[in-house]
């Protein structure tokens, strides 16, 4: 308790609480900036650290990556491109607000909902490491790859209009993943030749070429459509009311569930806050009296999404600072910055650099104080990104959607991969394929194929394997259920909800 | 259910399609790959091939059983409202083209001339008015952002001024 107590005083010192600001400030801008996120943030800053005092370079690491998180939502709200993947499920909920002239509140409900789940993911890696480190030991092939085929069961299921569109898209995305070197047989499967397809289809020029490529043909296509120089949001001001604490607390069956729903899946290794997003969106929508007012813009979606996307930083860093297991790209750059501060995950770090740990541990928790402080003000300046003029918004988003697939590894191919993804992509929205299971098939991907073979390997090529494990067993059965529902869904609220939408457009186009 | 289906019919009917042929393709060139590594993408690929069978076989079977007249009008509206719009069409090929060009351009002439080519020409596609504010905001997005990456981020981008001038 000691460290701990002395860990909460180091983070009143002026250099700590100022490099913290920055470090928020940073992460909020490049989280919301399409194509980086916080693993390119802390990625971008480790050189910038690398001299520093680790007790005060790791609370700015740590600030980044919470200010990343909920940075990713801000574009996802204000113009309906995720920040980062993690925010993908804010669109649902977070853009159909914007459209409808909700976005300030938008903004606040989603910082205050990650202000909930960052605190509440700090505290379960403050105070359950030791505990639930212990779960993940359970995990064996088969269970990574069933958790695998259910996350893309309930991915699709939240698709909307079809969800056999949505596993079909699913299963693309497994498919593209599959695209590279082998990792367990070192065969090259579907390059064809070329050396930058070697490690797969890039993650962030797929992100880009999913999301923010399309959306800015659809952004184009809708100028010339409704004649329209603006955002959709003619009665938004960026003024609008902010979401109260009076809101927030009818919501805090939605932020608790969604926080453990983000902590656990962080625990997970390789889950993650892309994976955590949508079954917090999902399990609140299914756990909703009005669940076909999901995804029309309310801010319990919003909400949902954020809480669950921002506890998944505090519970991803479990097992890596137990076990060194990294659960998503931006704490596989962590361990990479801890190491370079001399920081070995295991055993040591809760004994020898014990202060250290802490003070990084509370320092995730500090941080998310310090997000609401800089996003209260920081999400009214982002609002204002709204009323751009469209003309000048929708070159600058190609061109930082370009450039920002090039950032990451440099290749002028990248921005290629970007390219053709992009208008294949614009025609897969035009008919309905949701692109957020193609995303999480290309995660998903070499942790279920792996998952798949090594259980067929030991199993011998039995695949009752998969129906005998009780883990696996439980899975199923929740995919089964996220078949059902989402079928259910389908056919009688979001079917008629799209429909609407449909007819909805029709009439604009015929008025325009 | 059965005229909410027809609706968007046709051009699903071709995703499906397009669809089994990827399906059909890997399928295919996966027997060039070692048993152990081909399993995966084929087992996806028997995947995606049934789900697109089950949805062509799913409009035929709308296609037979509804009613004439509906059929008709449901078809007419979506293609008027796909295909006779050639805002859906010829403005996101006309971005990819002038997107193409940026990407093509940017090694070769850097990123600034590149950026305000691209930046400028998307403008003046949208709306040719106030073209003289348009050149100066073009030349200003690229510029801020080139800040941001060559400054801020550090990355090894092409300038223009370092292409002409050494």
């Amino acid at each position: 308790m000691d460290i701990i107590f002395s860990s909460i005083i180091n983070m009143f010192q002026p250099i700590i609480l100022i490099a913290m600001i920055c470090g928020v400030s940073w992460g909020i801008f490049v989280g919301a900036l399409p194509g980086f996120g916080a693993a390119i943030g802390i990625a971008l800053l480790i050189p910038f650290t690398y001299g520093i005092n680790p007790t005060i370079a790791l609370p700015i690491l740590a600030a980044v990556y919470t200010g990343a998180y909920y940075g990713g939502g801000i574009t996802s709200i204000m113009i309906g491109v995720p920040g980062n993947s993690p925010a993908a499920a804010t669109i649902m909920d977070g853009f159909p607000m914007t459209q409808k002239g909700k976005s300030q509140k938008a903004l606040t409900t989603s910082l205050l909902a990650s202000t909930f789940g960052g605190i509440f993911g700090g505290l379960s890696l403050l105070l359950l490491a030791p505990q639930l480190v212990q779960v993940t030991l359970l995990f064996g092939p088969a269970e990574y790859f069933v958790l695998a085929v259910f996350g893309l069961t309930i991915i699709a299921s939240l698709s909307g209009a079809s969800i056999i569109k949505g596993l079909i898209s699913g299963t693309f995305g497994l498919l593209l993943s599959t695209i590279g070197i082998d990792v367990i047989t070192g065969a090259n499967r579907f390059t064809f030749g070329e050396i930058y397809l070697f490690d797969g289809i890039p993650t962030i020029p797929l992100i880009l070429g999913l999301f923010a490529f399309p959306r800015c043909l659809l952004m184009i296509r809708d100028i010339f459509l409704k004649e329209s120089l603006t955002l959709s949001l003619s009665d938004d001001k960026g003024s609008g009311e902010n979401a109260t604490l009076k809101e927030m607390f009818k919501m805090w069956k939605t932020l608790i569930r969604s926080s453990i729903i983000g902590t656990i899946i962080g625990i997970i290794p390789g889950a993650g806050a892309n994976i955590a997003c949508w079954v917090g969106y999902g399990e609140a929508r299914r756990n909703s009296k009005h669940p076909e007012k999901f995804g029309t813009g309310i801010p319990e979606g919003v909400a949902a999404a954020e809480a669950a996307n921002n506890s998944v930083a505090g519970g991803s860093m479990i097992p890596l600072l137990t076990l060194g297991i990294p659960g998503n790209a931006a704490s596989a750059v962590m361990l990479g910055a801890l190491m370079i501060h001399g920081l070995v995950p295991g055993l040591k770090l809760f004994t020898t650099y014990a202060s250290i740990t802490y003070t990084y541990m509370v320092a995730m928790i500090f941080s998310c104080f310090i997000l609401l402080a800089v996003g209260w003000y920081a999400s009214r300046f982002f609002a204002k990104l709204a009323m751009v003029n469209f003309i000048i918004l929708a070159p600058t988003i190609i061109l930082v959607t370009l450039m920002g697939s090039f950032s990451n590894r440099q290749y002028v191919f990248d921005m290629w991969v970007t390219l053709l993804l992009g208008i294949f992509c614009y025609w897969l929205t035009l008919l309905k394929y949701p692109m957020p299971p193609i995303l999480l098939g290309v995660i998903l991907g070499p942790i279920s194929e792996k998952g798949l073979r090594r259980a067929l390997m030991i199993s011998r090529g039995d695949w009752t394997v998969f129906l005998t494990r009780p883990i696996c067993i439980i899975l199923l059965v929740l995919s089964a259920i996220s078949v059902y529902y989402g079928i259910k869904i389908s056919k009688s609220n979001i079917g008629k909800g799209i429909q609407k939408e449909e007819k909805l457009k029709l009439k604009e186009i015929k008025g325009s | 259910m059965i005229k909410k289906k027809s609706n968007a019919s046709e051009m699903n009917l071709l995703s499906h399609f397009a669809f089994c042929v990827i399906a059909i393709f890997i399928y295919i060139i996966s027997f060039n790959i070692t048993p152990a590594s081909s399993m995966f993408p084929r087992l996806l690929s028997i995947v995606i091939f049934s789900l697109n069978a089950f949805l062509i076989g799913q409009y035929f079977y709308y296609f037979f059983t509804e009613n004439e007249k509906e059929v008709t009008q449901n078809r007419k509206k979506y293609w008027e409202n796909i295909f006779n719009l050639k805002k859906y069409t010829v403005i996101p090929i006309l971005i990819f083209i002038i997107c193409y060009l940026f990407v093509y351009a940017y090694p070769r002439i850097g990123f600034e001339l590149s950026g305000f080519l691209l930046v400028f020409s998307i403008m003046i596609l949208i709306n040719r008015k106030e073209a003289i504010k348009k050149f100066y905001i073009a030349i200003l997005i690229p510029s801020f952002f080139l800040l941001i990456f060559k400054v801020g981020l550090n990355l090894a981008i092409p300038l223009t001024i370092e292409i002409f001038f050494k």
